[in-house]
């Protein structure tokens, strides 16, 4: 009699718990309503709004390489962005120069600015990482309720950068032509080097 | 005879004497680690070391080993954040199946408990050393995490998950809550139960045990069901903490409970050893953890320290053993 009252009690338990722990709905309706959170598209869009009156405002490229082979990080400390508590720190560039190579992962353009030239390279192919999000300070951390956001806004920009400003551009470009270029820098202030340092491209003329 | 007591006392209370000595050099040496804040952010971060600690505990009591509770811990993670996410959407009946907080942790504590399960039943049946065994589990659950997670964390789940984490209550951290929790019932098993007793003899003489009747295979596999919750609830504190179930969450952790286990002064030849004992191992590697982070010593060399502080905990576990 004990043990059928046992398994009695515990199998309401069972029942009660069951009942508390999970809920039935229809699929598709779920569907439709899954589609509560950010609107990463539309949030892009609005960024590259925001963006563009900012790019004229981006350091020389060519003045920042001088700076920063002379240790000298005041410029990335006043212009430079970051979402995150680390070394790294991203910052818009602007330059004019003319094209030295074409290759399948780069443009490498020799960058001028008051007669000093400086070799920049200009990534085409893997346009990844938080550069040109984060580089204008235009993204809030607080605009976000969760990483996944966060990060989906960042692929959608440099989706956005591939088709819509290396795509047409790669396929016409030659060495020997005069361009200008803006675009977003990844600096490790800590460990500061230089020669790796690439442009995530933002507008190409 | 009285010589012996004293020994026993000075043995006893050794991880007290080095949790105090460690306090007080951290305290000269860091303005920063004596404060309130620092304290509940330690004793935070320890609550989960010590609840898979406390499950490791008894299995080494059994002169097992767990080297799987890491991984178990980020699957359970992984579990209830999905399922608290994304339910089980079954298009075939169109259908969704949603789990609400209570039935996404309740799911985490069961796969951590089936984890555990099977661990004890592949030691228990197949006679696999619980070295391997338990080495085996480690890959197999860290490759569930991955496929479950598609290698993605889990993100955005809600305040009412994070409290859990996050929250406080009456003054204190849930997270502390919970470890207390664990922590009394595991003293009120391994002391005032019959099971605890059976623990401590299978440990100290499994044949003498088995001879004298008690069901060895029960007893374990229940010790190792016992050890994946514990890893369960350690999963699901972490990804609560953090908001996000991390696929690689839980890395190492088993190396910090096992030091946890053997700076308590519990045997690694099972049948001695406590869980207070556990308790303040986990205390001390948590401020040892924290004081090389306040002192600014590189991530490197805290490995380095750790290891040492292992091995001198070791190399007094054997010198014990021999001595008896």
């Amino acid at each position: 009699m004990k043990k059928l009252i046992k398994i009695v009690v515990f199998l309401a338990i069972l029942i009660v718990v069951g009942f508390k722990s999970v809920y039935f709905r229809k699929l598709d309706e779920m569907q439709v309503s899954a589609g509560s959170g950010l609107d990463v598209a539309a949030y892009t869009a609005n960024y590259f709004k925001e963006l563009n009156p900012l790019l004229d405002t981006s350091v020389n490229v060519v003045t920042l390489y001088q700076a920063l082979k002379n240790k000298d990080l005041s410029l990335v400390k006043s212009k430079g962005h970051s979402l995150s508590l680390g070394s790294l720190k991203y910052i818009m560039v602007s330059g004019q120069g003319i094209v030295a190579k074409v290759d399948s992962g780069s443009i490498i353009v020799n960058a001028i600015n008051n007669e000093m030239v400086e070799p920049v390279y200009i990534e085409t192919e893997f346009i990844f990482g938080n550069a040109i999000r984060d580089a204008s300070g235009i993204v809030k951390l607080s605009d976000f309720t969760n990483t996944t956001d966060l990060n989906n806004v960042s692929s959608e920009i440099n989706k956005t950068i591939r088709e819509t400003v290396v795509k047409p551009f790669v396929s016409t470009v030659q060495k020997g032509d005069t361009i200008s270029f803006n675009g977003a820098i990844e600096i490790n202030e800590k460990y500061l080097n230089v020669s790796d340092l690439q442009v995530m491209p933002i507008r190409l003329k | 005879m009285k010589t012996l007591n004293n020994t026993i006392s000075v043995e006893k209370l050794r991880p007290l004497i080095a949790l105090f000595l460690l306090c007080v050099v951290l305290s000269l040496l860091s303005d920063k680690f004596l404060t309130v804040n620092n304290a509940w952010n330690v004793m935070r971060q320890i609550s989960v070391n010590i609840c898979i600690s406390v499950g490791m505990t008894l299995i080494v009591l059994t002169s097992g080993i767990d080297l799987s509770v890491g991984s178990v811990l980020a699957l359970c993670g992984a579990v209830t954040a999905g399922l608290l996410k994304n339910g089980i959407p079954i298009e075939a009946t169109n259908t969704y199946v949603g789990f609400t907080l209570l039935g996404a942790i309740l799911a985490g504590l069961v796969v951590g408990g089936l984890l555990g399960f099977f661990n004890g039943w592949v030691i228990t049946k197949f006679k696999v050393p619980p070295f391997v065994a338990t080495l085996a589990m480690l890959t197999i659950a860290r490759g569930l995490t991955m496929l479950f997670t598609k290698g993605f964390p889990i993100s955005g789940l809600g305040k009412e998950f994070a409290f859990i984490g996050t929250g406080w209550f009456w003054g204190m951290p849930i997270p502390v809550w919970i470890s207390l929790i664990v922590i009394i019932i595991a003293f009120w098993l391994t002391t005032r139960t019959k099971i605890g007793r059976y623990i401590y003899a299978i440990g100290g003489n499994e044949k003498a045990a088995k001879l004298s009747g008690i069901n060895i295979k029960k007893v374990k596999i229940t010790v190792y069901v016992i050890a994946g919750v514990l890893a369960a609830v350690g999963g699901i504190m972490v990804t609560s903490r953090l908001d996000s179930a991390q696929p690689n969450a839980g890395m190492s952790f088993e190396l910090d409970s096992i030091a946890a286990v053997v700076i308590g002064g519990t045997s690694l030849s099972g049948g001695r050893g406590a869980i207070l004992g556990t308790v303040l191992g986990a205390i001390i590697i948590g401020v040892l953890n924290n004081g090389l982070v306040l002192l600014n010593v590189s991530p490197f060399w805290q490995q380095v320290v750790k290891g040492f502080v292992i091995l001198l905990a070791v190399i007094i576990d054997k010198a014990n053993s021999k001595a008896e």
